[in-house]
């Protein structure tokens, strides 16, 4: 880049190349980097070298999971449901035997 | 005359520069062009009058002065603007160990996001601390040197407002891009990895420019 023997040349190489960097940023600050198109395609990079990829076996082996899983909550609410129903069925009865319970100890 | 055409070419090329164009074209050019290359800065070029360090050993200092001036350079600074057009990365972000040279994924010598910006005592920091001192000290040299040719003392102050503006906005977007990564789920560790590509992008862009048009098959 530098000519000792002629220094106008070097000198102007000097403005030149300044003045060309300046171009550059020039660019870069209208853009306000972030849409610049090459910082935009940096950050393209960025997301390619960090997607993950569904796998589709993983992918089926969680399905039939949560579809055992569903199954399983299934049977749980059923029983529930049943439990519920006979606790009122024996209280219901309780209610019964001592209503009719009662009209034998006062006559007694 | 070489050079005439050589400075007719690059104020036709940057657009930015256009009002000196027609004094060029009259054919009045500035003596002052001619001083030197000592006072154009670029982005890169500004970036290299940042101490960080702290601290240089006369040795070394008195060393380098030596050496600059054997090479044929008048002044360090020319010496310095020199080997700012043949490093990619200004000292800021490319001095690092050996071990640490040519890694593609991150900056020599900076190699996490936390060294540039912890929110206090980081490189960002430091960098903003001391963006008023160096564009004094660059502007008072310039206002020195070029005291009698008005037309390039302008164009030299320009360069280097441009430059500083550039740097402001360019440590602004680095801290900002990698806090932006981190807040989309990223670790600190692929953000920072992002921003160094970026980084690295940019001036690779300033590097190939240079290479593909500023002294063509003669000198570079």
């Amino acid at each position: 880049m530098q000519d000792l023997e002629d220094a106008d040349f070097t000198t102007a190489s000097f403005i030149y190349a300044t003045l060309r960097c300046h171009e550059v940023m020039e660019g870069y600050v209208k853009q306000q980097f972030h849409t610049h198109p090459h910082v935009a395609s940096v950050n393209t990079r960025h997301l390619a070298a960090n997607f993950i990829k569904p796998d589709a076996s993983s992918q089926a082996a969680m399905e039939t999971k949560v579809t055992a899983l569903s199954t399983k909550v299934d049977s749980y609410v059923s029983k529930v449901e049943l439990l519920i129903t006979k606790e009122k069925e024996r209280a219901a009865a309780a209610k019964v035997k001592k209503y009719k319970g009662k009209p034998e100890e006062e006559a007694s | 005359m070489e050079f005439s055409r050589l400075i007719l070419t690059l104020a036709l090329r940057v657009q930015t520069q256009t009002r000196y164009l027609q004094r060029i074209k009259q054919g009045k050019l500035n003596p002052g062009l001619m001083v030197g290359w000592r006072n154009w800065k670029d982005s890169h070029s500004f970036l290299e009058f940042f101490t960080l360090s702290g601290h240089i050993d006369t040795e070394t200092g008195t060393a380098a002065f030596s050496h600059s001036q054997k090479a044929g350079f008048t002044t360090y600074i020319e010496a310095q603007l020199a080997i700012s057009f043949k490093n990619l990365f200004p000292s800021v972000f490319g001095k690092g160990g050996l071990s640490s040279m040519d890694d593609s994924d991150c900056l020599p010598a900076i190699t996490n996001g936390d060294k540039w910006n912890n929110g206090s005592t980081s490189i960002h920091f430091q960098l903003m601390r001391n963006m008023n001192d160096v564009s004094y000290q660059l502007d008072s040299s310039i206002k020195k040197v070029l005291k009698d040719h008005v037309e390039a003392r302008q164009l030299a102050t320009d360069c280097v407002t441009a430059s500083k503006r550039f740097v402001i906005n360019f440590i602004a977007f680095m801290s900002q891009e990698y806090s932006t990564w981190q807040q989309r789920g990223f670790t600190k560790k692929a953000a920072w990895q992002t921003v160094c590509w970026i980084i690295r992008r940019i001036f690779e862009d300033r590097q190939s420019d240079l290479c593909q048009k500023y002294a063509g098959p003669r000198r570079c």
